[in-house]
C-alpha cells in the first residue's frame, strides 16, 4: 500500500528508549507532534474543527490564491524567546531571584534585560532606579515593602552589598519585580530618557477626582498596584456569580442575621465573600481610601484603612458594596474613593447614597432617625455631640462606634469635620485588618498564581517593616 | 469568496477522490488546467484541518501568519511531489482522507525542520522521494492505536508541569528525536540557534531537555505509585 514504516524497530532498547517512546506518544496525543499516521489523523480530526472556513486566516480563504503563489517564501520562525515566552520565563527568573540564587540559564535571560537597559542609556545603579520610581509616584519605602521579595529587599538594605553583590544584577532583579506590576520593561524602568509614566486608563484613572493636596502620581501608582492585586484575587478565587447584589439595606441585614448572626465586620465580610465578591484589605498610608472594580462582570472590593476600628471597616465595606450593586448589567466598573473628608466625596450624589446605604445597614434602617436624635440630645451643639452619641446608641440598642461614624458622615455633608471625634468613639479590641486578611486567605487558591504573583499578594498582606 | 479568480469553472472535481486529485496534479504537463483545479480542490478540502493541526503543533515557533504560509507551502510542495504520492489502498473514504492528511502533515513537518535550520543559513532542499512519499504506519503493537492509555494521559499531565522553556526545548528537539531510530541528534545549527535565542548555550539545551525528561518521569512514577 505504499507506506514505509519509518520506525522500523519499535522495541525499546532500554529505559531511556522506553521513556522517549512514551513521551513521544504523549506528545502525539497532545498535538505537539503533527499527526502523521492514519490513526493519529483520525484521532486529531475528532478533536479539531475542520469544517467551514470562518476562522481561517485571510491568506487561506481563497483557494485559488495558491495558484498565484510563485515560489515558496522562507518561513519566518518566530524568535524562540518571544514576548509570551519571555513573560513565562520572567516568572522562572523571578523564582530564582526571590531565592537569591541565579541559575546559569536565568542569568542568560537577564543578559538581554541588561543589554536593553544599557541601550537606552541606563546606568543600572540602585539610586537611579529609586529616583525614577519616585518620579513615577513610588517611594522607596513602598517599593521595598510591597514590591520586592525579602531576599532582594535584604540585599538592598545591606550596607556591604556592593562588596558582595553585583549592583547591576540587584538593580535588574528589582526592576524585574516592579515591571511585573506596572507593565513596564526593565529597560523602561531603568532608562534615562523618558520619565516613567503610570498608565491609569485601565484602572479607572479617568474617574480620579483629585483634591488640591492629593499627590496625583502617587495616587495613580498606588491605584495601578491595587488593581493588579485585585486581578490576582479574581484569578485565585472562585467565581460563583450569585445573582445581583442587593441594594436594599433590609435585605442585607436580614441575610447577614439569618446566615451569619450579628452584624459584625467579620460576618459582613463573610456575607460579601459569599456573594462572590473578593475583598482585599490594604493598610498602606495615603493614596486612595478604598476602591471597587468590576472586571469582565466580576466585582472586587479593596478596603484601605489604617484605623483599628472594625466599625469603620464595616462602614467602608458596605459603602463599597453599594457601589458594586450599581449597574449590574455593565461588565466593567471602577470607583476610587477619596478620604471621608474630601470635598468630592461629600458632594457626589453616588457617594452620599453609598454612605446612607451603609449607615442604614449598620443602624438597622434607622440611620437618619438616630442621627436626628443625637442632634436633639446634643441640643444642636457639635461640642456636646460626643457625649450624646453614646447615650443615644445605648438607649436604642445600636453600636456607639457605628452611630458615631454615621454622624461624622452626616455632619460632613454640612461641611463639618467630626471624624476625629468619631474616631475616639471607636472600639479597637479586634483587629479588622487581620480579620479581613484571614477571610481572604480562607478563600484564595494561591496555587492558581505563579510564584511571582503569589509573592506579590503575600507581600500586600504582610506587615513588613521598611 | 471561493469563486474569485476561478481558472476554469467547467472543471468540477469536487466529487473526485483525493487519490484522483493527486493523480491529476501529477499530470500538469498534459492537462495544466485540470492540475490547477485539482490542487485548488485538494487545498479546499484539507486547508482547515492542516491549519488547525499546524497551529496545535507549531504555535510555539510560528505565528499565525507563518502557519498560514506553512500550509500554503505544504500544498505547493504536494503539488510538486504529487507524482511521488502512492495511493493508500485503503477502502473507506474516511481513512483515505486521513492518509492524505498524514502525507501533507509529513510535508509540513519537513518544512518546519527546514525553516529551523535555515535560520543559520542551512538549506535542506534535497529530501529524496522516499522521504516525501513516506506515510508511516502505526507501529505494530502500538497500544495508542486503540486510544490513549491512562499512562499516556499521565505523561500529558506531566507536560503541564514543565516550564514553558522546558516544553519549548522538548517540542523542538522532538522534531529530530524519533523513538526507535538510531543516530538521532539535534543538528548543531538548530541547537545553537535555540540556545542563542534562550540566552544560553548548547550544553544547557541538553541539560534542559534532560531535566524535562526527568521531571516527566518523576511525575508519572509518583502518580503510578500512588495508585
Amino acid at each position: 500500500m505504499g507506506t514505509k514504516p519509518e520506525r522500523n524497530d519499535s522495541t525499546p532498547r532500554g529505559p531511556d528508549d522506553e521513556l522517549d517512546r512514551k513521551i513521544h506518544a504523549a506528545m502525539r496525543l497532545k498535538g505537539w507532534i503533527i499527526p502523521q499516521t492514519v490513526e493519529d489523523v483520525l484521532r486529531a480530526e475528532a478533536e479539531l474543527d475542520d469544517e467551514g472556513c470562518d476562522d481561517l486566516p485571510e491568506e487561506l480563504m481563497n483557494p485559488y490564491a495558491i495558484l498565484r503563489r510563485e515560489t515558496a517564501q522562507p518561513l519566518k520562525v518566530r524568535p524562540l524567546n518571544s514576548a509570551d515566552d519571555r513573560e513565562a520565563e520572567k516568572h522562572s527568573a523571578w523564582a530564582a531571584r526571590a531565592g537569591g540564587e541565579i541559575l546559569p540559564e536565568i542569568e542568560g535571560r537577564m543578559r538581554p534585560d541588561r543589554a536593553g537597559a544599557k541601550a537606552v542609556g541606563a546606568d543600572l545603579s540602585l539610586s537611579t532606579f529609586f529616583q525614577r520610581l519616585q518620579q513615577a509616584g513610588l517611594d522607596r519605602d513602598f517599593v521595598s515593602r510591597r514590591l520586592l521579595p525579602s531576599s532582594v529587599s535584604a540585599a538592598l538594605s545591606d550596607e556591604h552589598a556592593d562588596e558582595e553583590q553585583d549592583e547591576e544584577a540587584l538593580t535588574l532583579r528589582a526592576a524585574d519585580c516592579v515591571s511585573r506590576v506596572f507593565g513596564w520593561s526593565p529597560a523602561a524602568v531603568l532608562g534615562s530618557q523618558a520619565p516613567l509614566q503610570v498608565d491609569t486608563a485601565a484602572v479607572g484613572g479617568a474617574r480620579f477626582k483629585l483634591g488640591a493636596r492629593t499627590d496625583g502620581r502617587r495616587l495613580g501608582a498606588y491605584t495601578v498596584y491595587a488593581h493588579f492585586l485585585a486581578l490576582l484575587l479574581l484569578e485565585a478565587t472562585e467565581d460563583p456569580r450569585r445573582g445581583p447584589v442587593p441594594t436594599d439595606p433590609d435585605e442585607v441585614i436580614t441575610a447577614v442575621h439569618r446566615t451569619y448572626g450579628e452584624l459584625t465586620f467579620e460576618n459582613a465580610l463573610r456575607y460579601v465573600w459569599d456573594l462572590g465578591i473578593p475583598v482585599l484589605p490594604l493598610n498602606d498610608p495615603g493614596a486612595f481610601h478604598g476602591a471597587c472594580w468590576r472586571i469582565e462582570g466580576r466585582n472586587v472590593i479593596v478596603l484601605k484603612q489604617q484605623t483599628k476600628s472594625a466599625a469603620r471597616w464595616l462602614f467602608d465595606l458596605l459603602h463599597e458594596l453599594w457601589h458594586v450593586a450599581q449597574e449590574p448589567g455593565v461588565q466593567s466598573l471602577a470607583v476610587i474613593e477619596a478620604s471621608e473628608t474630601a470635598e468630592e466625596r461629600r458632594n457626589s450624589p453616588e457617594e452620599r447614597d453609598a454612605s446612607r446605604f451603609s449607615g442604614d445597614v449598620v443602624l438597622d434602617g434607622r440611620a437618619e432617625e438616630l442621627a436626628q436624635l443625637c442632634v436633639n440630645a446634643a441640643g444642636g451643639s457639635v461640642e456636646r455631640l460626643k457625649a450624646a452619641v453614646p447615650r443615644v446608641a445605648t438607649r436604642h440598642g445600636v453600636l456607639t462606634d457605628s452611630l458615631a461614624n454615621y454622624m461624622a458622615f452626616r455632619l460632613s455633608l454640612q461641611g463639618l469635620n467630626w471624624w476625629g471625634a468619631a474616631t475616639n468613639l471607636q472600639r479597637t479590641d479586634v483587629d479588622p485588618l487581620q480579620t479581613a486578611r484571614a477571610a481572604l486567605l480562607d478563600r484564595v487558591h494561591l496555587g492558581r498564581l505563579n510564584e511571582l504573583d503569589r509573592e506579590l499578594l503575600r507581600l500586600a498582606l504582610t506587615d513588613r517593616p521598611a | 469568496m471561493d469563486s474569485v479568480d476561478a481558472p476554469d469553472r467547467g472543471l468540477d472535481l469536487s466529487n473526485e477522490t483525493d487519490d484522483d486529485l493527486l493523480a491529476y496534479m501529477s499530470m500538469r504537463e498534459e492537462a495544466p488546467s485540470k492540475a490547477d483545479e485539482a490542487l485548488v480542490e485538494l487545498f479546499r478540502r484539507h486547508r482547515k484541518y492542516l491549519y488547525n493541526a499546524c497551529c496545535r503543533s507549531y504555535s510555539d515557533i510560528l505565528d499565525r501568519s507563518a502557519i498560514a504560509d506553512l500550509v500554503t507551502d505544504t500544498f505547493m510542495r504536494a503539488n510538486q511531489k504529487a507524482g511521488t504520492f502512492k495511493c493508500s489502498g485503503l477502502s473507506d473514504a474516511r481513512s483515505q482522507r486521513a492518509y492524505v492528511r498524514a502525507w501533507l502533515s509529513k510535508i509540513a513537518e519537513r518544512l518546519v525542520m527546514s525553516a529551523l535550520r535555515s535560520q543559520r543559513g542551512v538549506v535542506i532542499e534535497h529530501l529524496d522521494d522516499e522521504q516525501w512519499e513516506a506515510v508511516p504506519e502505526q507501529e505494530a503493537g502500538d497500544a495508542e492505536a486503540e486510544g490513549p492509555s491512562p499512562e499516556t494521559r499521565l505523561y500529558c499531565e506531566a507536560f503541564e508541569r514543565l516550564t514553558e522553556r522546558e516544553q519549548h526545548v522538548l517540542r523542538v528537539t522532538a522534531l529530530w528525536h524519533k523513538p526507535g531510530q538510531e543516530h538521532q541528534k539535534l543538528p548543531d545549527d538548530v541547537s545553537e540557534e535555540l540556545a542563542e535565542s534562550l540566552g544560553t548555550n548548547s550544553d544547557n539545551i541538553r541539560q534542559i531537555r534532560r531535566r524535562a525528561r526527568r521531571k516527566i518521569k518523576d511525575y508519572v512514577r509518583s502518580k503510578l505509585d500512588a495508585k
